[in-house]
């Protein structure tokens, strides 16, 4: 149902999606086929982007590191899937499209996610948990649903928000779910599992959206959902207006001493914390020109603020909210897409017809409102060609009475400017002339007119001609149905192959991408290699005695250690490496950018982490052991990249035959071929 | 009902009639009961806009600019059909046509005759519209 749901939301068009180069990213990264160069391309294409992609980058300084100068860096520090993220991210925050929501505070919204963001980088890093970029990513996106509705159903959805008034989160949520069928939080998730997202990010903003409930203090913050509604605190104290209600105040100061608690800090860190934080936001906002606040956040008057409001709270002089008004929910059934009327059904009624009327003439126009009331259909009018045209972009009607004659934007303009936008190109458009001659209708029908009426005109005539006109719309609106169930058809489709395609190149043991992805993947790498000159090390992996765990513990712990390698393999290999599993007890590690000699030092300490890590419980407790081969190539000594794969398969060998347990490269193996 | 501009109609009888009663009666029976004010209104607006149109017509015509006495005739001309002043409309058509071909010498006389039967028809409006209100 809830998937349904967000398909229909996705059908209106108007969800928030990336921009420009975002979509080329989007495009680019949904199948495996892509090189980190590739990407690193469409990035620095926006110079705007690379420099926010940099900064998030070196923001969470790792110490000891030279801060990275280009994206192709940051893509081998972080590694390509976490650049990507950022750069969709960032690429959605520059797509602010048209504020129609009118209960709806754009720029509050966006300065507080851009605020959490800050808030929960700064939480990861304090916490250790997780990635800071990660954090900030989902920080900056946790709340993209609220966006979307309001972009999607901008009247309906302000009068929910109306509705709802200071009454609280869980509130909101049902109020959502009773009209649209879905809630923001599960729209957050959605989107960015359309936008393949890691999973993990899309169920940690599931979780952080769907309550503001904090742990009991003292109790440590485990997930990432649960660390961002912690930094929503941050970001509601950088963002709260002085005026906000005791009770808001009030409620603010008890979650941020659980804050306190829950990080144990000395209230005077506390205060630091988040003084960083805000100053960070500030920082944040220039570069994203978010607006933030004017100067710098002091602790100390927001604390009295705080106090004052504690006090009022606890001496029962602050009220608790209640809705702003009483204003009615929305009815479901005259739910569909706000502004996009021509996706319903068409019917016989004439008062489901919209006309709109357009004169100068105020008579004319009057008397012309006058007949298309009488015969039913409603209508909405304008003075001239430029009102008439914003009338349309904003509320398309079926049909479009105009005069030829009018100051500014006469008749046929109008007409030749509605073909040429989408809402107007099928709306049927009748003209009002003082001339019936040959020449003058040739040049109406040529700008697009569908049918004309002579002036002083016959209301009789006019009638008739209009009831053409709402054949013809109806007509219209059904073709449009079936166009709109066709796109549906084909979207679920896609879907569909992409849930497909992801489990074909997915080890489901592992859950390790599969020996046919890393095929895949070795092909396009070897390709940029091939382009670029830059070295690719393929490094192929084994577990030492593998059949002896089978044999003597049995097959299911055989499972076991198979799982435990690939978790270990993947922790210890940097953010731009990728491992695979190939079948049975084989793995294959591809390092780009990497030289052999580099390549070496990273498969020793692979290997070591391995040969140090204990699998613990079932029968086992002991570690594994892994023979290393690396065989790495800038494409002048190989024509293809299955010799290199063969050449670390050979590798491998060596290294099992010189007593296992150790790394061999294809340089020994060739140093042991002439001494053979 | 009483209606003064029988009278009326009766000097202009070889150009047809001041305003035409039948089309009244349509647009007093279009506004029916849903929108029983729609002829009073339609009046209003007819003779707050036309009296701006000729004025208009007027000092264009002084200023010998018949691009512009062109377009207010044509305006006039739609405007005063709609309240069915089809003398007027029928004199704003022929100032269009005549200063669209420029020819001043034809246009003077039908744009004082379209003054005064402008000034009548504006009479005869106001009347009806007090009968109607009355």
């Amino acid at each position: 149902m809830t998937l349904q749901t967000f398909e229909e939301l996705k059908l209106s068009g108007n969800l928030p999606t990336p921009a420009g180069v975002g979509m080329r990213i989007l495009q680019l990264t949904r199948t495996e086929e892509y090189s980190a160069e590739e990407m690193g391309e469409a990035i620095m294409a926006d110079s705007a982007l690379t420099a926010r992609v940099l900064r998030l980058a070196n923001s969470a300084a790792r110490t000891g590191r030279e801060p990275a100068t280009t994206v192709e860096a940051a893509i081998m520090r972080l590694g390509g899937s976490t650049v990507r993220d950022m750069a969709l991210a960032f690429s959605l925050v520059s797509e602010r499209g048209v504020r129609t929501c009118s209960a709806f505070d754009y720029q509050l919204y966006w300065s507080r996610s851009l605020a959490r963001a800050v808030a929960a980088q700064a939480l990861s890093q304090l916490l250790e948990l997780r990635k800071p970029e990660e954090a900030y990513i989902c920080g900056l996106l946790g709340d993209l649903g609220r966006l979307a509705l309001a972009s999607v159903y901008p009247d309906h959805y302000a009068k929910v928000l109306r509705a709802c008034g200071h009454r609280g989160l869980d509130e909101l949520l049902s109020m959502e779910t009773s009209v649209f069928h879905i809630n923001h939080s599960q729209i957050t998730g959605s989107m960015l599992r359309e936008w393949g997202l890691p999973e993990f990010f899309c169920e940690s903003v599931e979780e952080y959206s769907r309550s503001q409930e904090l742990q009991d203090g003292g109790e440590q913050i485990t997930s990432l959902g649960m660390l961002l509604r912690y930094a929503d605190v941050v970001a509601e104290t950088c963002t709260l207006d002085d005026t906000a209600s005791d009770w808001t105040w009030s409620s603010l100061g008890e979650r941020l001493e659980c804050l306190r608690a829950t990080c144990s800090m000395q209230p005077h860190a506390l205060q630091l914390f988040v003084e960083d934080c805000a100053s960070e936001w500030r920082t944040w906002g220039e570069s994203l020109d978010i607006p933030t606040s004017d100067e710098d956040l002091r602790f100390s008057t927001i604390n009295h603020r705080l106090e004052e409001a504690t006090e009022a709270v606890t001496s029962g002089r602050a009220v608790e909210p209640e809705a702003a008004d009483q204003e009615p929910l929305p009815e479901e059934e005259d739910l569909e897409a706000d502004e996009d009327h021509d996706g319903g059904q068409g019917g016989d009624q004439n008062s489901d017809i919209d006309v709109l009327v357009v004169d100068d003439d105020s008579t004319t126009l009057r008397l012309l409102a006058a007949h298309m009331k009488r015969n039913g259909y409603a209508v909405e009018m304008a003075r001239d060609g430029d009102a008439a045209l914003k009338a349309v972009l904003n509320s398309p009607p079926d049909i479009v009475v105009a005069d030829w004659q009018m100051p500014k934007m006469d008749g046929l303009e109008l007409c030749r400017a509605l073909r040429r936008s989408r809402a107007g190109a099928n709306i049927f458009f009748l003209l009002l002339t003082g001339s019936s001659e040959d020449s003058t209708l040739i040049e109406a029908f040529d700008a697009g007119v569908d049918d004309f009426v002579t002036k002083p005109f016959s209301p009789r005539l006019l009638s008739a001609r209009i009831k053409g006109g709402v054949r013809l719309a109806i007509l219209q609106r059904k073709v449009e149905a079936d166009r709109q169930t066709m796109i549906k058809q084909v979207a679920e489709l896609q879907s569909l192959t992409r849930q497909l395609r992801a489990a074909a190149l997915t080890d489901s043991l592992t859950e390790l991408p599969n020996r046919r992805y890393a095929m895949r993947r070795m092909q396009s790498e070897w390709s940029s290699t091939l382009r670029t000159k830059r070295p690719l090390t393929l490094m192929m992996l084994d577990i030492d005695r593998f059949k002896l765990v089978n044999d003597q513990h049995g097959h299911d712990v055989g499972d076991v250690v198979l799982q435990e390698t690939a978790k270990v393999l993947q922790e210890a290999v940097r953010g731009s490496d990728e491992v695979c599993r190939l079948g049975g007890e084989e793995f294959l590690i591809l390092a780009r950018n990497t030289s052999e000699a580099d390549a070496m030092v990273l498969a020793e300490r692979v290997r070591a982490i391995v040969e140090a890590n204990v699998i613990e419980g079932h029968g086992l407790d002991r570690a594994v052991t892994m023979s290393i081969g690396v065989a790495a190539s800038d494409g002048a000594d190989h024509p293809a990249v299955d010799s290199l794969l063969k050449l670390a398969d050979e590798a491998v060998y060596l290294a099992k035959d010189s007593g296992r347990n150790r790394v061999c490269s294809a340089a020994e193996l060739r140093l042991q071929r002439k001494s053979a | 009902m009483q209606r003064d501009h029988r009278t009326q109609r009766g000097q202009e009888a070889e150009q047809g009639p001041l305003i035409d009663e039948a089309t009244i009666e349509a647009l007093r029976e279009l506004g029916g009961e849903d929108d029983p004010g729609l002829l009073i209104e339609l009046i209003e607006l007819f003779v707050d806009d036309a009296t701006v149109r000729m004025d208009e017509l007027c000092r264009a015509f002084d200023a010998g600019d018949l691009d512009a006495v062109r377009s207010c005739a044509h305006a006039l001309k739609s405007a005063s059909a709609n309240v069915s002043a089809l003398t007027l409309s029928t004199l704003c058509k022929e100032i269009e046509s005549s200063a669209m071909d420029q020819a001043t010498d034809s246009v003077a006389p039908l744009v004082s005759s379209g003054r005064t039967t402008f000034e009548q028809v504006k009479t005869a409006l106001i009347e009806l519209k007090s009968d109607c209100s009355g």
